[in-house]
């Protein structure tokens, strides 16, 4: 601290230490914390909903009630004097149950608005997520889903970084960055769209596949299949997150001195022994970089699902999202969240244990 | 036994050509058979053989690329390239070299995997941008109805598509002003402090780059759903600079790696203060990372989806707008705006590309200038030695 204040003065460290705490504190921290707490706690949903359908009921019969108060007094005055205590009677006992009733919703309502706040502490929401086997296998093919996107972007990608790097002429290697980063800056959700033309009934796959016969395109009954649902989610995800693997491939290779390997191959190594024994390794802090970002955007991606699931396959984003947004419980929603969150920091963990990089390592 | 991989591969990948190509024409021409179109299942099979030939051996020839490249590479610098041409011609069957006609083999499989892999990445966007022309009321190329503007026009005239671009830049000002600010300070303190809390400080600060967008969304949501603040312009800035910062810090960090803190010092003890250290020396430095930076913050918050999802509201960004047109399955206006977005970023791209390559002839030039200058320099010095010799 008093270094900082010898360098920067006084302004400077003031500025320093109360921005990094602001975006530490009240950006990062306080937010997932606050998380964390929601997931501990709960409302009675359906004795809140009882009472709003109680209350609602009431209110109807309050109008039937105000009804026959109305009905009586018309009739009263129309009525000849003989029938008109009887109608009196039963005019006044409409207008008691009226009042009784108002006290009641009267009542009802301290009580629902009361029930509307009150909070109960307890695991509700993590043995809601535990036994609700559907949700559960969602979890699991998110998982296994996002594995199979990082590990089919690496293997696809590790050459053309490779390439790019260290073996394509710099002219051409220009221009090949180039048409990758055209497609890197075109927004997620234009690229996923792109690829429902190609799947849906009457998309570009169809369209190819009918030129042979294989499909009829143009019948409406039965309509043409298509490709969307969980096989089309994967495949749009490699394609909206293959390039967050290449370019931090292509940096950590890049750095690779060259003579590395002239020197490996004058003693005489085979060119797959030259890549397991020093690309590889060189580039492992830019493998554990690229992974972890295509399992992060796959696992926690909202967009491809929402887009390729054709409403036939969930997601976990989706889950989540309804919790937060449509059904407004914000309890399950953090509980839902945390989860993802969880299994992020295991992957980074796994994976920071098996390259045995470090967190400074990665972010360069 | 390096040589004999090598020579092997050389000729598995041609044997391993012949033999996709038959056996996936054979498998075409099955499934062909079934639909009674032999010959158009079995060009089917053709083609996928092809590409999958293509594929599988060009990802092994970029890795042989090592050794071809490295030895031709030092043949044309000792001899010139139509020397170390002759030579390699001469010496394709000596050890450690392919044969000719295997090297030309390999080599169409790496540029065919290279085009394949550009085509995977340009044709389902090709396909986008040509439907935005096709006057068929469905997003689609088939069947194609005729060319029109249509499109474009109805694009122009969505007012919600305004309202949302005018969120989005509002959004994108704030967020690069913040993460700017936010990334330097947070850089500035990470590459000075010399204590054990860096790793964990560093740790807290990258990871919202490393954790999903939809987290960092809801968290922050509940967060200001507490204090009674609802989803909006505010709460999407606020998620969006959280990660957006680190990103910023970053660059910054890897900038400040390379400044000399000798600077600062050797300033500070000449009497400078404070201020004029940051101003004159630091700031300076630093002046293209922020360019930088702010550029990057700007992209980052305009593309961004997840985030802003959960943070929005009721309001609307462009990200938004397109997802809900996208959702709900509209006519091709949002072909239309792709096909706007998509030739924004491929002229930026040129035009970087353009740039580039105009600096680096102007650095050439330069260097050839001083090295033909340090060249009269010593001539001269060696004429005048010998002339007062």
């Amino acid at each position: 601290m008093r270094d900082f204040v010898r360098r920067y003065g006084i302004a400077m460290t003031s500025y320093i230490f109360l921005a990094c705490g602001v975006w530490v504190i009240v950006m990062i921290l306080v937010p997932q914390l606050v998380m964390f707490t929601y997931t501990f706690w709960y409302q009675d949903r359906n004795l809140v909903g009882e009472l709003y359908n109680e209350i609602d009921k009431s209110y109807a019969s309050l109008d039937d009630l105000d009804a026959a108060v109305e009905d009586a007094t018309d009739r009263l005055a129309k009525a000849a004097s003989g029938d008109k205590p009887a109608i009196e009677g039963a005019r006044d006992a409409a207008v008691q149950r009226r009042a009784d009733l108002e006290a009641k919703i009267k009542q009802l309502e301290t009580r629902y608005e009361a029930e509307k706040k009150r909070i109960y502490w307890g695991m509700r929401n993590y043995k809601y997520l535990a036994s609700n086997e559907d949700h559960r296998i969602v979890f699991i093919k998110t998982i296994w889903a996002s594995v199979l996107v990082t590990v089919l972007a690496l293997v696809f990608c590790y050459p053309i970084a490779f390439y790019l790097a260290k073996v394509a002429p710099g002219e051409k290697a220009a221009l090949l960055m180039l048409g990758l980063i055209v497609p890197y800056w075109v927004n997620e959700l234009l690229r996923v769209f792109a690829w429902q033309m190609i799947l849906s009934g009457r998309g570009v796959l169809n369209l190819v596949l009918s030129l042979f016969g294989l499909v009829d395109i143009n019948s409406f009954n039965p309509p043409p299949p298509n490709y969307l649902g969980n096989g089309g989610v994967i495949v749009g995800m490699i394609y909206a997150y293959i390039l967050f693997m290449v370019f931090p491939l292509y940096n950590t290779i890049e750095t690779l001195d060259r003579n590395q390997i002239d020197a490996a191959r004058d003693l005489g190594a085979p060119w797959w022994r030259i890549h397991w024994r020093i690309v590889i390794p060189h580039a492992k802090p830019g493998i554990a970089v690229g992974c972890i970002m295509t399992f992060m955007l796959a696992a926690g991606s909202y967009a491809v699902p929402m887009i390729l699931s054709g409403g036939r396959s969930q997601w976990f984003t989706q889950i989540i999202y309804t919790w937060t947004n449509d059904t407004q419980d914000m309890n399950l929603g953090a509980t839902y969240a945390l989860a993802l969150l969880l299994l992020c920091i295991v992957f980074i963990m796994a994976l920071m244990r098996l390259f045995r990089v470090s967190l400074e390592d990665i972010a360069k | 036994m390096n040589d004999f991989i090598t020579r092997m591969l050389g000729s598995i990948s041609t044997l391993g050509y012949v033999v996709t190509i038959i056996a996936a024409t054979a498998i075409g021409w099955t499934v062909g058979g079934a639909n009674d179109a032999l010959a158009l299942g079995a060009f089917l099979g053709l083609v996928l053989g092809f590409i999958g030939a293509t594929v599988l051996f060009g990802m092994v020839n970029i890795f042989l690329g090592i050794h071809r490249n490295t030895t031709e590479l030092l043949l044309i610098e000792r001899h010139g390239a139509e020397r170390a041409d002759a030579l390699l011609r001469a010496a394709s069957r000596a050890p450690g070299l392919l044969a000719a006609s295997s090297r030309q083999i390999l080599s169409i499989a790496t540029n065919g995997y290279i085009t394949l892999f550009l085509g995977y990445m340009f044709l389902p966007l090709i396909i986008m941008m040509a439907a935005a022309f096709n006057a068929n009321r469905n997003p689609s190329i088939s069947p194609w109805k005729g060319f029109t503007f249509a499109w474009f026009d109805k694009l122009m005239g969505e007012n919600e598509l305004w309202v949302a671009l005018g969120n989005s830049a509002i959004i994108g000002v704030f967020v690069v002003l913040i993460s700017v600010v936010l990334g330097l300070a947070a850089a500035l303190l990470l590459t000075r402090l010399q204590t054990k809390a860096k790793t964990l400080i560093y740790g807290i600060m990258v990871s919202p780059v490393l954790v999903p967008g939809v987290i960092l969304g809801v968290s922050t949501l509940l967060l200001w759903d507490t204090i009674g603040v609802p989803g909006g312009l505010f709460l999407s800035i606020i998620a969006q600079s959280t990660f957006i910062s680190a990103y910023a810090m970053l660059l910054f960090m890897a900038r400040l790696q390379r400044f000399d803190l000798g600077l600062e010092e050797a300033a500070l003890d000449l009497g400078a203060s404070h201020q004029q250290v940051f101003y004159k020396i630091t700031l300076p430095f630093l002046r293209p990372t922020i360019l930088t930076a702010a550029v990057l913050a700007f992209l980052q918050s305009f593309e961004n989806y997840n985030t802003t999802l959960f943070t929005i509201g009721r309001e609307s960004t462009v990200t938004i707008f397109i997802g809900s047109a996208v959702k709900q399955g509209q006519e091709p206006t949002i072909n239309a705006l792709a096909v706007i977005f998509i030739t924004i970023t491929v002229v930026l791209a040129i035009v970087y590309e353009i740039k580039r390559r105009t600096e680096r002839a102007r650095a050439e030039v330069q260097r050839e200038l001083a090295k033909r200058a340090d060249q009269e320099i010593t001539a001269e010095g060696a004429g005048s030695a010998t002339a007062s010799a």
